[in-house]
């Protein structure tokens, strides 16, 4: 469970930052 | 490393805990009350603005909120019968990491790359010293060899995370552990609030400021949240530091199953042989996505990439750290401490204090001259 909450987090960070540095989530729709 | 993540792990005991329900509607609970934490953090200075209370109310940071909000929603649902069935939706490790991935991308890897040296060596000597003091003051106060490891580990390396990495090597009880991860979250908690203070009396410096923060608290998501009320620089530093203490963990904990397989169950030299296999499982892996996140923020600002684009990342990384403190305060439990006599907190509370005298001293050594920025 450990390991997999550790892969899950590194996979879920690092696809939000691709998102945001290609421009598909834009500053303005982060509250 | 952290946390009170796994207090549900050691700690849960409702037959409703494991139903999928349960565990969407405690997610939505932590996402709820981080919600009402960005809306205070946004709002309550106007509130206050024009009374006596305006300074106090522009000074509060959003850990604090979020603790506070996250210790109400557990009082809240404990009365409902209702904490532990949501437990599983309190994520705080996966919050913290997450959070703590999305920040490598704001910490340049030039900063990355020169803290790491006195990170290394801070994490190195503190590790051996405060692990040494918690393991033979606990030999001296005749506790139980698995419960001397646990909480050395836990209260040198990275709290709860350690201490159950450690009570894997060392085969320990449930309560044991349950007991170590109670410890870690009551002592933690003050320190959130404490270290950031004391450093601004001090005059600390955001760099040593940040390696004592990241040197001295157990767990990760309570250095983030330190860090966060000593500001940007000082948080940057404490992640850095305390993420190359979490890194560390695997070699302890292979180090502890080697000596409790010679010295303890008396096994032959190759069956207590550690495998690089087993250091590759206890290493924790967010560690590569944080400087993954690093390398990619610091290539895209090099390669004329919009700054506002980290400052989006940025504000991502606030939601999650929020979600993240939230849960700490909703997993906050006594339970554990009841049975276990005075003996494990003098032991916890001595190597506390040894821990934030000699975190000071080596963070003042190795970090007086670094400059942040």
């Amino acid at each position: 469970m450990t390991l997999n909450e550790d892969w899950l987090a590194v996979i879920v960070g690092l696809a939000l930052l691709a998102l945001v540095l290609a421009g598909a989530i834009p500053g303005s729709v982060i509250p | 490393m952290t946390d009170t993540e796994n207090t549900e792990t050691v700690d849960r005991a409702d037959p409703r805990t494991g139903r999928l329900g349960y565990a969407a509607a405690g997610v939505l609970v932590v996402i709820a009350l981080g919600a009402a934490t960005r809306f205070l953090e946004q709002e309550v200075p106007g509130w206050a603005a024009g009374t006596p209370l305006a300074k106090v109310a522009k000074s509060i940071e959003f850990p604090v909120y979020a603790i506070a909000l996250g210790l109400i929603g557990n009082f809240v649902l404990s009365k409902l019968a209702l904490r532990d069935a949501l437990s599983r939706g309190f994520r705080t490790e996966f919050f913290i990491k997450t959070g703590l991935v999305l920040l490598g991308a704001s910490i340049n890897l030039k900063i990355l790359v020169t803290a790491a040296g006195p990170a290394i060596i801070q994490a190195l000597l503190l590790i051996t010293i405060v692990f040494g003091f918690t393991w033979w003051l606990g030999g001296k106060l005749g506790l139980d060899d698995k419960l001397r490891a646990l909480l050395a580990s836990a209260v040198s390396i990275c709290g709860v995370s350690a201490a159950i990495a450690a009570a894997g090597a060392v085969q320990a009880k449930r309560e044991q552990l349950a007991y170590a991860a109670s410890l870690v979250i009551i002592f933690a908690l003050p320190s959130i609030f404490l270290l950031p203070w004391l450093a601004s009396v001090f005059g600390l410096s955001d760099a040593v400021a940040g390696a004592w923060i990241g040197g001295n608290i157990d767990t990760t998501a309570a250095v983030a949240a330190a860090g966060a009320i000593a500001g940007e620089d000082a948080l940057q530093i404490a992640t850095i530091v305390k993420t190359t203490q979490n890194a560390l963990i695997g070699v302890v904990a292979i180090a502890l199953t080697a000596y409790f397989a010679l010295k303890v169950e008396r096994k032959s030299n190759a069956d207590a042989r550690p495998s690089l296999r087993e250091f590759w499982d206890r290493f924790p892996k967010f560690v590569l996505g944080f400087i993954a996140a690093s390398v990619i923020g610091t290539l895209y600002l090099q390669w004329g990439g919009d700054k506002a684009d980290i400052a989006t990342v940025n504000d991502l990384r606030t939601w999650f750290l929020i979600f993240a403190f939230v849960a700490i305060g909703l997993e906050f439990s006594l339970r554990g401490l009841r049975e276990a006599g005075w003996r494990p907190i003098a032991l916890f509370a001595s190597a506390t204090v040894v821990n934030i005298v000699v975190a000071l001293g080596l963070a003042l050594l190795l970090f007086g001259n670094f400059s942040v920025s």
